[in-house]
Order: structure tokens, then sequence, then C-alpha cells
């Protein structure tokens, strides 16, 4: 393959797991953008186990995921008092804190950040671990579990009523969105080789909201579509890769105005909302 | 009893909203609660199905007290219930916003929630409120009357043993009141579930309700059969320049 | 203890600075329920007029001032009818419509961001000598110039202004009554979409001087000028909670003065992160704002 594509299919696997990420915390109602802040974590435990720790870089993967299980969800914890935008800027202010923070440690390297993560992540390593996210999104957001998520997203207050433990469902993906943000993260540094404090900040943040949006709000294929999308438009259409922002924006805009459940949601018209028909009865025409 | 509230009591910045309610709900029996606007009845049940903590006073089912239990627990011990105004998932289809119900009901029993079941229920649910044909869209699309059934559906849908309903005919015509109240009335039938429903159409409620219950200011003030509380002088005074 | 005297001073311009940031940025807020990540390019769009205005022509810098004004306001009025009006149209409910409109928001900022950057050509443009001559003053070791001066004085009117009009006038009284309730106050006979349409335009004209007065307080702008004040921006009416002028000022106040005065006593991790940090504890502590009134919520 082509290098140029194999990097871009690369970082668009890379994209796809921040997005979903987000998109599972955009489901149950709690649209957070702390993703990008555990996607900075896990870079930094890459970093810090290739530098500083001199341990393997397994290790350095297990230490990002334990901190994410068990912060993950404390970061969500927020949601049960505030919700909607609030939300989204207190999950803001956590990603810039954590900018802010390893920007001003000498520990991880200030503006600098470090350099000499070693090259490791090849096209398979993103596949996998796509693949296992897209299961746990599928496992998440199927079945009764997704119905149960998707309603505490809706009318948390309702989907009490029904039963459904709003408040430790939204932990739960708190901490499951972290993990996988640890995971994207990790491998990211471990691609590019090094770290900074720029990569995971507003731009990043910005970014991952446009695949989300413009992907589909709701869905875990829409934050993949989104994330393919938007990584690969640059290279699909040449001319306008100095236009991008510009083509973003307007692709943003327009999403949000016209198709609220974005790219997927054209498709999601033909879900099976109604539930598994019986072949009996759609042979006798109903 | 099946139900059985004592010294209900909340106050929300200083007014008293509830004031010392008591009452009982038999099994299988259906009780109609009355009274003007603001006198009490939403906070009540809200109250009873735990979205609100009373201030004071207990709440049994079965004999067991579930004051301090949470809302999402309730399914479980066989309560379920509507909303005043219209309160289904948007964005989630007909059938799966009666989907939920079922899926609560089989966590409650501890039967596993096999999608193939769930659907099979459903499916029962929705030819029961005669709404099968709208299972596949979305509630906003449905006239106001026909999302009432789906509401109801719904809260039938976990199987329980004791039903909320608040104010399920606002805004039906007279046609629409009518079949609804029969599927009540049918339901009742064949589950044995007891029903409370709110409701200003006092003329609907009496055709359905064995028992009433008036309240006014957050008091209970008069309770029995429903000539005889409707007749009542405390009713009737609370009640002058209003609906009845 | 000069130096102390002298960061008051200078924590007292950058809170001006700030202010006329927020001011269009909150209002905005408290009327159409807008986050509006586009008044950072409003704001950097007054600079850019200036600095070309400023080196391609002979315009009087008064006559620039009013021109960057009404480019500001007639931006504006372009992102509303892009990024808003269509939502407005639809009759969302103020949390679909808090998000949604933030989306549309940042999709017209990262238009505007991108255009200006190529206008800059990706570089910061100084401000024409020609425009500004600054005068410094000095009392015993304390340092203060014209331009420091200019930029206080015009913040405190113009936040007078703009408290006056929310409060004191007819304007602000329908104003007050959309902020509350569209459907209300049409009803009340108040004609909302012409209401909407001025307040953009006098935000995006508020905006506009900002980034005129910020060009000639650094002598600099670059496409980013904006940008790098909306963080701020947003924890300053975070913290202020919707429609409160006092708040605002209270908020510019804290990161003002905690990044000059602040810098000499506090890490500077705390001090780069201080408008976050704003952010976060006070929204976990009063989801409402400081000075916002909570809103009860039915069943």
């Amino acid at each position: 393959m082509d290098g140029e594509w194999s990097a871009t299919l690369l970082l668009c696997g890379i994209y796809s797991l921040v997005a979903i990420a987000t998109q599972l915390g955009i489901i149950c109602g709690a649209f957070s953008l702390a993703p990008i802040g555990w996607m900075s974590v896990g870079a930094y435990a890459a970093a810090l186990a290739a530098t500083k720790w001199q341990v393997g870089g397994a290790t350095g993967l297990a230490i990002g995921v334990l901190v994410a299980v068990v912060f993950g969800p404390l970061v969500m914890l927020p949601v049960r008092r505030i919700s909607g935008l609030y939300f989204a800027l207190v999950s803001l202010a956590f990603v810039l804190v954590i900018q802010s923070v390893v920007s001003h440690m000498d520990y991880t390297g200030r503006a600098l950040g470090i350099f000499g993560v070693p090259l490791l992540t090849n096209l398979w390593h993103v596949g996998i671990a796509l693949v296992l996210v897209c299961g746990v999104a599928a496992f998440m957001t199927g079945g009764w579990r997704g119905r149960a998520l998707r309603a505490a997203g809706q009318d948390p207050k309702v989907a009490y009523s029904m039963g459904v433990n709003v408040a430790n469902l939204q932990l739960v993906v708190g901490a499951i969105s972290a993990v996988i943000g640890v995971v994207a993260g990790f491998l990211y540094a471990h691609y590019v080789g090094y770290v900074d404090p720029t990569q995971y900040g507003f731009a990043m943040v910005v970014q991952v909201i446009t695949m989300v949006i413009i992907g589909g709000r709701g869905h875990w294929m829409g934050a993949i579509i989104g994330a393919f999308l938007i990584t690969s438009l640059p290279l699909i259409l040449r001319p306008l890769a100095e236009w991008r922002d510009v083509v973003n924006g307007a692709l943003l805009i327009v999403v949000a105005v016209l198709l609220p459940a974005g790219i997927f949601g054209v498709f999601g018209l033909f879900r099976r909302r109604a539930g598994p028909v019986d072949p009996a009865e759609a042979k006798a025409g109903h | 009893m099946l139900l059985e509230a004592r010294g209900l009591h909340i106050a929300f910045g200083g007014v008293i909203a509830v004031d010392e309610v008591s009452f009982t709900v038999k099994a299988g029996e259906i009780l109609g609660m009355v009274g003007a606007n603001g006198s009490g009845k939403t906070t009540c049940l809200n109250m009873l199905t735990r979205l609100i903590a009373p201030g004071r006073g207990a709440m049994m089912l079965d004999g067991q007290d579930y004051t301090a239990l949470a809302p999402d627990r309730l399914v479980a011990l066989g309560i379920s219930r509507t909303f005043q105004n219209l309160r289904l998932f948007k964005d989630l289809s007909v059938a799966e916003n009666v989907a939920l119900g079922v899926q609560a009901g089989m966590q409650a029993k501890g039967t596993p929630r096999r999608e193939r079941a769930i659907w099979a229920r459903v499916h029962e649910l929705l030819d029961m409120g005669g709404i099968r044909v709208h299972a596949g869209v979305l509630p906003a699309s449905l006239p106001y009357g026909t999302q009432r059934v789906v509401e109801i559906a719904r809260a039938l849908a976990s199987s329980p043993r004791l039903v909320f309903l608040d104010e399920p005919f606002a805004g039906m015509s007279s046609d629409e009141a009518r079949m609804l109240s029969k599927l009540l009335l049918d339901v009742r039938e064949s589950s044995g579930m007891a029903l409370v429903i709110v409701d200003h159409n006092v003329e609907v409620l009496v055709s359905v309700a064995e028992r009433l219950i008036a309240l006014a200011e957050g008091r209970v003030i008069a309770e029995g059969a429903a000539a005889a509380v409707l007749s009542d002088p405390a009713v009737v005074r609370s009640y002058v320049g209003t609906d009845v | 203890m000069y130096l102390v005297l002298q960061q008051c001073l200078n924590g007292l311009v950058l809170a001006s600075d700030y202010t006329l940031f927020a001011l269009g940025l909150s209002v905005i807020w408290g009327v159409l329920k807008v986050l509006n990540l586009a008044h950072a390019e409003l704001f950097t769009a007054g600079g850019l007029v200036t600095v070309m205005l400023g080196a391609n022509t002979g315009l009087p810098l008064p006559v620039i001032v009013v021109i960057a004004a009404v480019a500001g306001g007639l931006l504006s009025l372009l992102v509303d009818t892009v990024a808003f009006w269509p939502l407005r149209l639809k009759k969302l409910n103020t949390e679909e419509l808090e998000l949604t409109s933030l989306i549309t928001s940042l999709g017209a900022s990262t238009i505007l961001l991108s255009l200006v950057d190529r206008i800059t050509k990706h570089a910061a443009q100084p401000l024409p000598p020609r425009l500004f001559t600054v005068m410094t003053w000095r009392f015993g070791p304390l340092i203060l110039t014209n331009a420091q001066v200019l930029v206080t004085l015009t913040a405190l009117v113009l936040t007078l202004v703009t408290w006056w009009v929310v409060r004191r006038t007819q304007y602000g009284r329908a104003l007050r009554g959309l902020a509350f309730s569209p459907d209300m106050a049409r009803v009340v006979g108040v004609r909302t979409e012409p209401l909407f349409r001025w307040t953009l335009f006098a935000c995006g004209a508020l905006a506009a001087i900002a980034g005129l007065l910020l060009t000639i307080l650094l002598a600099t702008m670059d496409a980013y000028s904006g940008a790098n004040l909306m963080l701020k921006g947003i924890a300053i009416i975070v913290l202020a909670g919707s429609g409160s002028i006092l708040g605002l000022l209270l908020g510019a106040f804290i990161l003002g003065f905690g990044e000059t005065v602040g810098s000499l006593f506090l890490p500077s991790v705390i001090e780069s992160s201080l408008p976050f940090l704003v952010i976060l504890v006070v929204l976990l502590i009063r989801p409402h704002g400081l000075f916002g009134e909570s809103e009860s919520v039915r069943t």
C-alpha cells in the first residue's frame, strides 16, 4: 500500500477510537470531551514508560488504563448535576487543565514534550484495537443495554422510573470511554514518536466534535464514518487540502442544520426500529 | 393491602404541597384521585414513585417499606407509572419505548433479557393497545391520544402490580377516552393489577374507578364510593368554578 | 511593593480587555442561549480592519473605529444568518439549541479563523504607527501608557452603556423578556426577529471595537487574537451566569488579576490554567453561575 494512504488509514483508525469514546458519552446523555484528555494521559503514559520509567510499552499501557478505570467515572460524575452544554464545558476544562499541567511540569517535558517514543504502532495494532472497541460499543449500545443507555440519555428521570440505573450506566460509560481514550493516545504516541501538550488541546477537541457530528450523533458507526471522512478528506480532495478548515466548518454547519443525525442518520432510516418482524407476517404484506 | 401510604408530607420552599396524606389501595383495585389544579395530586404520585423523596411519611407495598428505595428499584417491586405531560423517549420508536418497559419487567423477575422474547412481548402489548401499526415510528409523529396509549402500554409492559396513571384521559376525545377506559378494565381483568388514576375528567374516572379519593390543598378531604365523594360538600366546595 | 502595584495596574488593564471581549458574548449567551464561538473571530476582524485600513488608506482612527464596528456588526449578522437563524426556525428546546448552536458556531468560527489566517498570511500584522502614538507616563516607578488608559476607559464606558441599555431602556426590557422566553415575548407583542438581529449586530460591533482596542494596546494582531481569549470569555460568562453584568466584571477581574498579580504568588501551572479552573470550580459548585438565577424544573 502507498505509504501516504496507509498512514492516513492508521490515523483514521486512531481518530475513530476517540470519536467512538466521545459518542458513547453522547448516547448516554453526557456530551463529554474528556476522551481527548484521556488520550493525552495515554500518550504521556506511553512516553514516560519508554523514557523515564524504562518499562515495556505494555506496562505503560496498563498503567494508563488503570488510571482511566479509576478516574474515568470520576470525571463523569458531575453529569448528575450539570447537563448539556455546561457539562461539555466542564469536560473541556478537564482537558485543558491536563494540557496546562503537562506543559508546566519538568517531569513531562514542559511545552517541548517528550521525544524518543519508539515507533511501534502499525496498522495491525490499530485495526485490532478498533475491532475490539467496535465490539464493546456494539455490546453497550445494542439490545436492552442500548435501549437503556439511550433512554438514560434522553430523559434520565423517566429512565429511572423504567428501572434504569442512569447514574451507574453513566459511570460505566465514563470508565469505558476513558480507557478507549487512553488506548488511542497510547497508539498515537507510539506512531508519531513523541508527545507534546499542543497535540491534545482545543484543536483536537474541535476535530473530534466535527467527526462525531458529521458522522452522526447517537451511533458508534457514525463516529467511525466521521473519523474516516474528516481524516481522509484532505487526501481525497487534494485541491481542497489548503481549504480544509473551511470545508470542515461548512460541513459542520450544514450537517448540524440539515442532517441533525449526521451522515449515518441517512442510513439510520433503514434501521429496524419496529423489532424483528415475523417472516409469515412479512410475506402477508404487512 | 397492596399499597399503604402513611402520612405523606412535603413542602417546597415553605409551601406545603402535600400534607399528611394517607390512603390504601387493595390488590386489583382501581382508585381514582381527584382534586383541583395544585391540590397536590401529581406531587403525591411523584413521591409514591420516588421521583421526589417524601419529607415525612412512609410508603409500603405489600407491607414492604419502600420509602427510602431509589426510583429505579421500584419496577422490581412491581410499580410503574405514566406522566402528566407525556414523557415518551422521543428518539426511540414506539416499539422501543414499550420494549424498555418489557425489559425492566424481565430484569425484575430475573429472566434473561433476550431480544426475541422482548420483542414477542412488545408485539403482544402493541396488539392489545391496537397500536401495532405504529411500532416502527417515532412517538412525535402520532396523535396525542395514541401517544397516551403508547405511554400506558410502556407502563403496563413490566407486568406491574400497581400502576400510577397521571391524567391518562387528558386531551383525549370522548371516543378515545371510552376506548382507553375499556382497555384499562380489560387489563385489570386479565392481570389483576391495581391502578391509581389521577384525572380531571371525573365523568370518565367514575366509569372506571371503584373508589375515589379527593384532595384539596394537599390534604385528603374525602374518600370512599364515587357518588358519596362527589356529593361531599367539601369536595363540591373545592371544585366550585372548576370543570365538574 | 511597586511590582505589586504595577501588576495591579496591568491587571486592571487586562481585566478591562477581558470585559470588552466578554460583553457581547455574554449578551448573546443570555438572549439567544447561544455560546457564540465565532465571537472570537468578530473580535479578530476588528483588529484586521484596523490594520488593513491603517496600512492601505489614509483614514483617521475615529473613522476606522466606525467602519470596524459596522463591519463586525455585519459579520455577526452573516454568522447569524448561516449558523443561528436556521436553528431558531426549528424551535428546538433550550438544551438542544445550546448544543446545536455551539456546533454551528464552531463551524462558523473554524471558517472565519481559517480565512483570517489566509488574509494575514499566517503572520502577526503590526499596527501602522500613524494610527496611534503611544505616550508613556511615569509615576515614580509606575508606568502607564495612554493606550492602557484608552482601553480601560472604553471598557468602563461600554460596560455602563450595555448595563444601561439592558436594564433601563424599553429595548432592554424587551430583550430580557426575550431571554426569558421568546414565545412569551411574542405573545406580549415583541417583534422578536428584529430584536435578535439588532442584538447580534450590536454584539458584533462591540466585539470588533474590543479587537481594535487590543490591537492598539499590543500594537499588533494575528488570526488568533480572538481565539486566544475565547476560553477566558467562556470562563467569565460561566462565572457570571447568564445576564449578570456585575458577575461579568468580577469574572474579568479574577482572571485579569490572577494573571498579573497572581503570577507573583501562584505557581505557573495554576496561573495558566486559571480560566479552566474557574469553569470547573464554578460549575461544580454553582451550575448556574455565581450570579445566575437557578431555574426550577418541573417533572
